[in-house]
């Protein structure tokens, strides 16, 4: 395999391996915040902001993932 | 409907002229490009937007403040209602005790991130292609291949472009956040104001026993307290290397999200031009709302959690 090759494949990991973990991540916290909303509506502004707290949290690895494929791709 | 009109209208034109600019590649880096050489400073085209974005702000903010009335209408109303409400989100995580002194520096940034944004996404996005031609600067690498490759291939396959067949295109605008200094930059601003609020909340020695705790060696009288405390010691050296992280993690959130966006819609609006670009530009508006909103309100839970004492649950009655 060549340098460029292996360039294009450690993108193409290195942003689809990092995506798994904040998906399952993602859908826990919106999951977590459908049943308190459902349960609670009069608290569903708050539980909104927090929910995409959350959501910004966890999705932060996903775009550190594609951070470094971005950087395999341009930069190395 | 008639307001929006104008907007549509300019949306259109910048539609329609961008067709007249074809460039042969999209036209991305993953840092911003240096337009001009000002004595010592490279002016980017990144910086270019934020100035731009500086001065919109400042000219609509000097505006609908200069004449005000005890009735506010128009922009006046405006601004009001968006400092209102940000003041009143901000009140709803920090408390009513220090709304005043964290909602400045969030707020600026949210501001300031989501009109630069916008600028990039609706501006700097359609008009990628309008810049700067600069020579191709070829590494050893690409120079061997393109040496290997034979010459028809080398040729281009119709089209025409407004830079030459060995340059590549610098556009005048992108998203500032698209550039790791600026988020960097605001990310470091963020958090040095969160180590001034815990300092100045807390005192030099209250803040630093969040990060060095030996209360558990004081108190510890057997072999498994000490191990117990040991524990404790690590968890605090470990809150100590989360205040560093933050910065990084604020630093590529942000930049991942609209360097991504960016990258995404340039690339796509080069395989298909118009029609599947529009509905993901929409879904790039709320991405890019969403983490200007997302840099504010977690340098708000931040600070909020920085004047909290080590171990202090006892403010907590509402």
């Amino acid at each position: 395999m060549d340098v460029e090759a292996a360039k294009l494949l450690a993108a193409g990991l290195a942003v689809g391996l990092g995506a798994i973990g904040p998906g399952i991540g993602i859908g826990v916290v919106a999951s977590g915040a459908l049943q308190s909303m459902a349960r609670n509506p009069e608290m569903s502004g708050q539980v909104l902001t927090y929910m995409f707290v959350g959501i910004a949290f966890s999705e932060a690895l996903a775009i550190f993932g594609l951070v470094f494929g971005l950087i395999f791709l341009f930069v190395l | 409907m008639k307001k929006a009109l104008p907007f549509i209208l300019v949306a259109l034109v910048l539609a329609v002229a961008s067709m007249f600019l074809p460039v042969e590649k999209p036209p991305t880096s993953l840092s911003a490009e240096t337009l001009v050489h000002i004595g010592p400073l490279n002016l980017t085209n990144s910086m270019l937007t934020a100035w731009i974005c500086t001065i919109i702000i400042a000219v609509f903010f000097f505006m609908a403040t200069s004449k005000m009335q005890l009735k506010p209408s128009g922009s006046q109303n405006f601004v009001e209602f968006l400092v209102e409400s940000i003041y009143n989100l901000t009140e709803s995580v920090s408390g009513p005790r220090d709304v005043s002194k964290f909602f400045v520096i969030p707020t600026t940034i949210f501001i300031f991130v989501l009109v630069t944004n916008f600028f990039g996404l609706l501006i700097g996005v359609p008009l990628v292609s309008l810049g700067l031609c600069r020579d191709e600067h070829h590494t050893e690498e690409v120079e061997a291949i393109q040496e290997a490759a034979p010459p028809a291939e080398r040729e281009r396959t119709g089209g025409w472009s407004t830079c030459g067949p060995d340059q590549h295109i610098i556009p005048f605008f992108r998203a500032p956040a698209a550039d790791l200094n600026f988020t960097f930059s605001l990310a470091i601003i963020t958090q040095v104001a969160a180590w001034t609020f815990g300092f100045m909340a807390l005192g030099f020695g209250g803040y630093m026993s969040k990060f060095f705790i030996f209360e558990g060696f004081k108190k510890a009288k057997s072999g498994m307290d000490y191990a117990l405390g040991a524990i404790d010691f690590l968890v605090g050296l470990i809150e100590l290397l989360s205040e560093f992280v933050k910065i990084i993690a604020y630093t590529f959130r942000l930049f991942g999200n609209i360097f991504a966006g960016e990258v995404m819609l340039v690339v796509i609006m080069f395989l298909v031009p118009l029609f599947i670009v529009t509905p993901l530009i929409g879904f790039e508006i709320f991405v890019n709302f969403i983490q200007a909103f997302v840099f504010y309100i977690l340098s708000v839970a931040f600070y909020t959690i920085a004047v909290k004492p080590h171990g202090g649950h006892e403010e907590e009655a509402h």
